[in-house]
């Protein structure tokens, strides 16, 4: 048994005073707090875990910020697209009201004038912006990012072709937004990080630049050969790349990958339809490509190649920066839609001379019998006082009535307006039987009007009492490109800074041919003798250089048949080759004996004429209803995009209610983890005070107890 | 035959008896609650009796009783107590020490719940995700260049604190070592005293009592052995050292030894050392690291303890920069990837080699617009990312033609300070020639598999053809170099020679661990110090269960003595009247 000291019982007090105090403290500072766990050591097996919760309630709550400013991306993204669904629709709506055969050129260009307006307020519309953010700019968001060139109308984007996206959940970033233009890039959707088994059918597939530039990829007979079985993701994209290279040039076609294993094919921009297609027989496109694939293009169409100096405008915002030109996409759907409504006049936009000019809408085609002396007389006005114009002398028989064809029509009136105005006036037809007048040079104020109550305004030009015909300004074509339909050829390979590189003495030899058998011209064409004087050397030539030698070359082998050829190129870096619109299957081929290469190397591959017409065709109908057809198409291709937008809009939703709901969780789990449980607290700080009081109570009545009180 | 008056005396002695033993009972009640008073007994015991021949025993002597004495004042003391006591005592001091300074290490971090480095660290990278959705506000710009200073002044701030703490260290040692200066000059001065009195036969109970009181007190500084000594003299070993602070000189007389503190010192300069009488003795630095980790668990005494907080501290800032320089590295490597033309100024957004200097760069200090918002998303996610990989800067993804065997040499240091020559030819299986990247990439996760054990660095690249080497566990300095004068296999494998923080974590996780560690560190010494304090109470419950004084008992015998001198004094009184009548009534 232990013996106890009277001062150990004072210890002993002091002792549990102090343990009773210290858990005092603790419950204080719980019930003060609400927290159990209020520095690190108050629990370091669950401190990393309490913090790591803290931080993903943090983090998420940035998510949660993300998503919102996603959404509302996506939100706005959607009515931008939505309304240029419905400004093509309008568009399409002027377009098919154009394309009635009633319409006068006047009011198609009338039409064609608002349509061109509607151009700006699509720019606009692609100019989108959410809370000084533009959607559709890529990341370099802060500018508005289209920008049309009034000096020629074009659209030019100041942007990047990096899409903008949001981190919404640990590690994933999504886009937001659709592409406002994009790149030339192919993406798969199979994932390959893992490399992937393959069978003999798997190495073959193609892959097209360009209708013209189809290249069947075999990646069995590239060196190294992707042999079938296993095979690693790197090997797959090596082996692509030699194929890809062997088979469109070094340069042309990079491969890459989105560093989630899907491989990305990288063209540059100038390819005007970029593919992955299936190969007869072959799997390769669907095992490595997820299918045949094509390039998405922006909402507005894709960047032309910023590597041409004439794709590039300086940009007026940021003076010294450049901004690339806009292809494709609803801008040129709608440009086009302009051309052939104004297609049908005497206009080009690209030259010419400048003139006012004006249609009559009195239909002649079938030619005209004039019965009195009023139908032959009209005034016209040309920056002065009306002329009067009497046709009357100018008629092959001197009596009336008289019948004409529209041509004898037509020279009649240019005879009679050459005596009164000189050269200034000449005398054509829209076309469709209506009289057109073309006045030189910069003409302020052209008309036509009836000469008193004379008729023959009325019966030459459909006009109607006391009313005018008015010139349009516009622009007269150089004579030589009006109205001829010509022969392209157009080279698909891209020859950077104009200059063209020579590997090869093949890359020197291809051939021609001109028309159908029986009259079928083949000719082979080395331009040996006339670009390297005879004997080859690896090397670069000018462009221009190319092209004296081609002509040169061309046109002396073609000479014994009586038939032409114009080399030219298109001012981006590609050759054109442009025969007379009556040759027929005008093509550019490998050369058989001696075996060239030429084709591959000038024009990127075998080539077949395209017909091209300039503009001032015989057929604007024609082209209005290609333009209108385009319409539907883009119309299409944005409604795609804004199904795009719907379900990424819905996946973000869906994260979003994920977050929320994890939220509440994590919440539980910090409340379990550090929350003072009030009630269990209250109890416990109430059995404390009981043991302290108990505690000294005792201690005080065993210390007053002693013996000295009962000593007398 | 006795004397007349022998009953006389005999009573006269008992009084006297009795009134020495209430003389000390009276001394422990005055003393019942003086520290380290030992109660004391007055050792009653017959004198020595009378021998006379007796009737009975006519051929032996026979013992005639001669009453009582008072033989010696006896000390009531367990010396085995003593040594546990000590013991205790010493380590009660070792984790009070450390907690102390472990509650000061933790002060400096604000977590769970204040404005600490997690919550800047989080609300860094939210902010360039904020970045990511506004690429080109300006506001939003401002917004990462603030809360960039913030990280970086809290890093330097918390990384003050610990350094102010550490600062603190080499005076504290210096205190405690005066103390243990003072105390054992106290305990030589005592020992002398106690030496003379027992040398004139005396008990110096209250000495010792005082003596074993200082020698408890010197326990807590650090471990101390004892040796009494016969005459009253001491010795006395410090902290396992071979030299006595306290010991007896040639004439026996107690002297002492001077203890001190030598800072600074060891190879590296980082180390303290114990001298006596100015003679290095103790590698302090040693004994506590060793005591950081050994079986046993724990040191003995504030001063080692001192030295092993310290060393823990150390460790803390270590992680804490290793962090910072982590941070600086990688935010300011994916922060300055190439941007638009317009912008593409080199920049670093953290200057700083670690937590001590972190600050802003002065082109974003000074204009927040450099910050390249196309990167904000690449460093957003590095919030989430385990920083565990080194990269190269050379492009292999066309493969290598190795022509000589130097191309295939580099050598590869993990942050543990192994540091491996690494040959593709002889540890790859390399052969020379045209190498794809895939044969490369195998030949050196062989070669490193071999040299460092399967799994500790993992080969893989970054998409881009660079090579990545990441790390299985560890933080700390990642580093390839080459071999040779001209280091041709570093160049043709990773362009330059690389070295980069690893943390094995991702920023969050490591910093949550670091504080993990520290409030865990704080806990366990909380702890160890409550249990230590039991056991103390234990052994000074049994320690007073010996020598503590009863108020109840000392009274008990006060009652007793005071009847006993009572009944000598009646004793005498009837002596005193047998006397009487002997001489007063026969005429």
């Amino acid at each position: 048994m232990l013996r106890i000291s009277t001062s150990l019982l004072g210890n002993n007090l002091r002792n549990y005073i102090q343990n009773n105090l210290q858990r005092a403290a603790k419950y204080q500072e719980q019930a003060a707090t609400g927290k159990t766990i209020n520095r690190p050591s108050d629990d370091p097996a669950q401190i990393s875990y309490l913090m790591s919760v803290n931080g993903t309630l943090t983090r998420n709550e940035q998510y949660s910020r993300n998503i919102e400013d996603g959404l509302a991306y996506l939100n706005q993204s959607d009515s931008a697209l939505n309304t240029l669904g419905k400004a093509l629709q309008d568009a399409k709506i002027l377009a098919l009201d154009a394309a009635n055969g009633t319409k006068s050129q006047q009011d198609r260009e009338a039409i064609a004038l608002q349509i061109d307006k509607q151009i700006d307020a699509l720019v606009d519309l692609a100019n989108s912006s959410l809370g000084g953010k533009y959607l559709f700019s890529g990341r370099k968001n802060a500018q508005p990012p289209f920008y049309r060139d009034p000096a020629s109308g074009e659209v030019y984007y100041r942007g990047d072709t990096n899409l903008v996206s949001r981190e919404i959940i640990f590690g994933y970033s999504y886009e937001v937004v659709a592409a406002g233009v994009a790149d030339n890039y192919i993406t798969s959707t199979v994932d390959l990080s893992q490399g992937v088994l393959l069978t003999d059918k798997d190495l073959k597939f193609r892959v097209a630049l360009d209708e013209n530039n189809v290249q069947e990829i075999d990646l069995g007979s590239c060196t190294p050969p992707l042999h079938p079985g296993l095979n690693k993701f790197e090997d797959i994209k090596k082996a692509m790349q030699q194929a890809l290279d062997t088979a469109f040039g070094a340069g042309t076609i990079a491969v890459d990958d989105d560093a989630k294993g899907h491989i990305i094919l990288k063209a540059n921009n100038d390819a005007a339809d970029f593919k992955v297609l299936a190969s007869a027989g072959s799997t390769g496109h669907t095992t490595l490509f997820g299918g045949e694939r094509t390039v998405v293009d922006g909402v507005f169409g894709k960047l032309a190649s910023p590597s041409n100096p004439s794709n590039q405008i300086s940009d007026p915002l940021n003076p010294g920066h450049p901004m690339t030109r806009v292809l494709g996409g609803p801008f040129k759907v709608l440009g086009d839609l302009v051309a052939a409504l104004r297609n049908g006049e005497v206009q080009d936009s690209a030259a010419g001379v400048p003139c006012s000019y004006l249609t009559g809408s009195a239909d002649m085609s079938g030619g005209k019998t004039f019965n009195t002396d009023d139908e032959l007389k009209f005034e016209v006005a040309l920056d002065g006082s009306p002329v009067k114009i009497d046709l009357k002398g100018y008629l092959p028989t001197g009596t009336l009535p008289v019948t004409m064809s529209f041509d004898d029509i037509k020279s009649v009136m240019q005879q009679a307006l050459t005596d009164k105005f000189g050269s200034s006036i000449s005398v054509d037809d829209d076309g469709k039987g209506n009289i057109l007048l073309i006045a030189n040079g910069n003409v302020t104020n052209f008309t036509v009007s009836a000469d008193g109550t004379n008729t023959g305004y009325n019966v030459l030009f459909g006009g109607v009492s006391g009313g005018v015909h008015k010139g349009i300004p516009g622009k007269l074509p150089n004579p030589s490109a009006a109205g001829v339909a010509y022969n392209y050829i157009t080279g698909s390979k891209y020859h950077p800074d104009n200059k063209v590189e020579f590997k090869t003495a093949d890359d020197l030899i291809f051939d021609v041919v001109l028309n159908d058998p029986p009259k079928e011209v083949r000719k082979t064409i080395d331009l040996t003798d006339d670009l390297f004087a005879g004997s080859f050397s690896p090397g670069f030539k000018t462009m221009e250089e190319v092209k004296v030698a081609l002509r040169k070359a061309v046109n002396d082998a073609l000479q014994p048949d009586n038939l032409a050829i114009t080399v030219d190129d298109d001012g981006e870096g590609h050759l054109r080759l442009t025969a007379n619109n009556n040759v027929t299957n005008f093509k550019v081929l490998a050369s058989g004996t001696p075996p060239g290469n030429g084709h591959n190397a000038l024009f990127g591959g075998e080539r077949t004429g395209v017909f091209e017409k300039s503009s001032g065709t015989s057929n604007p109908m024609q082209q209005l209803d290609d333009a209108i057809k385009n319409l539907e198409i883009a119309h299409d291709d944005v409604l795609k995009h804004r199904v795009g937008v719907g379900a990424r809009t819905r996946h973000l939703q869906s994260v979003q209610d994920q977050l929320d709901d994890q939220e509440i969780k994590l919440k539980g789990i910090l409340v379990e983890l550090q929350g003072v449980d009030i009630a269990k607290l209250t109890v416990e700080i109430a059995q404390n005070q009981l043991v302290h009081n108990a505690s000294l109570m005792t201690a005080t009545d065993l210390l007053k107890t002693s013996l000295l009180n009962y000593l007398k | 035959m006795t004397s007349t008056w022998f009953g006389l005396e005999i009573a006269k002695r008992g009084t006297q008896v009795y009134r020495k033993a209430m003389d000390v009972t009276g001394h422990n009640i005055s003393n019942t609650n003086t520290p380290g008073y030992s109660r004391q007994e007055a050792v009653i015991s017959p004198s020595d009796p009378f021998t006379r021949p007796d009737y009975l025993t006519s051929m032996t002597p026979g013992q005639l009783g001669t009453g009582s004495d008072v033989k010696e004042v006896r000390r009531i003391r367990d010396y085995y107590l003593d040594v546990q006591m000590r013991d205790s005592n010493s380590f009660g001091g070792y984790w009070a020490k450390k907690l102390e300074l472990a509650k000061q290490t933790e002060a400096v971090f604000l977590e769970p719940d204040g404005r600490g480095l997690q919550k800047t660290l989080l609300e860094f990278f939210n902010d360039w995700q904020n970045l990511n959705n506004s690429p080109q506000d300006p506001g939003v710009k401002k917004a990462v260049k603030e809360t960039g200073d913030e990280l970086a002044t809290i890093f330097r701030q918390m990384y003050a604190q610990l350094s102010n703490i550490d600062k603190s260290v080499p005076g504290s040692l210096q205190y405690q070592v005066d103390q243990v200066n003072l105390i054992t000059s106290r305990i030589a001065d005592l020992s002398n005293t106690i030496i003379n009195v027992k040398g004139n036969g005396g008990q110096p109970n209250d000495l010792m009592d005082q003596r074993d009181l200082l020698l408890d007190e010197l326990a807590t500084f650090g471990q101390i052995t004892v040796n009494l000594q016969d005459n009253g003299g001491i010795e006395v070993r410090f902290i396992e050292s071979p030299c006595l602070l306290v010991k007896s000189d040639a004439n026996g007389k107690a002297i002492t030894s001077k203890l001190s503190l030598i800072t600074n010192a060891g190879k590296d300069g980082n180390e303290n050392y114990l001298a006596v009488n100015g003679k290095a003795v103790t590698n302090l630095t040693v004994m506590a690291e060793y005591f950081n980790k050994a079986p046993e668990g724990a040191g003995k005494g504030s001063i080692l303890a001192q030295e092993s907080a310290r060393l823990e501290n150390l460790a803390v800032i270590n992680q804490l920069d290793l962090l910072a320089k982590s941070i600086i590295e990688r935010v300011n490597e994916r922060s300055g990837l190439p941007g638009p033309a317009e912008l593409t100024k080199p920049f670093s957004f953290f200057t700083g080699n670690g937590a001590a200097d972190i600050s802003l760069g002065e082109e974003v200090k000074n204009n927040p617009q450099v910050i390249i918002g196309e990167n904000a998303l690449s460093v957003a996610q590095l919030g989430n990312t385990p920083i565990r990989t080194l990269t190269g800067s050379a492009d292999l993804r066309n493969g290598r033609k190795f022509d000589e065997l130097s191309q295939t040499r580099f050598t590869v240091e993990l942050p543990n300070g192994n540091k491996q020559e690494i040959d593709l030819y002889l540890d790859g299986g390399l052969a020379l020639g045209e190498r794809t990247f895939g044969e490369i990439k195998a030949a050196i996760q062989k070669a490193l598999d071999h040299k460092f054990g399967k799994g500790e660095v993992s080969v893989g690249d970054d998409g881009l053809g660079h090579l990545a080497f990441t790390l299985n566990k560890g933080d700390g300095i990642l580093k390839v170099d080459g071999v040779g004068s001209d280091k041709e296999g570093l160049a043709f494998l990773f362009g330059e020679p690389k070295s980069i923080t690893v943390l094995g974590d991702t920023f969050e996780n490591y910093f949550q661990g670091l504080v993990a560690q520290v409030g865990a560190s704080s806990k366990h010494h909380d702890h160890m110090l409550e249990n230590q304090q039991a056991i103390g109470q234990q052994i000074e419950a049994l320690r007073q269960s010996v020598s503590g004084v009863n108020l109840d008992e000392e009274l008990t015998k006060v009652i007793q003595y005071q009847y006993g001198y009572q009944a000598c004094a009646r004793m005498l009184s009837m002596q005193d009247e047998m006397l009487d009548y002997l001489i007063n009534r026969i005429r």
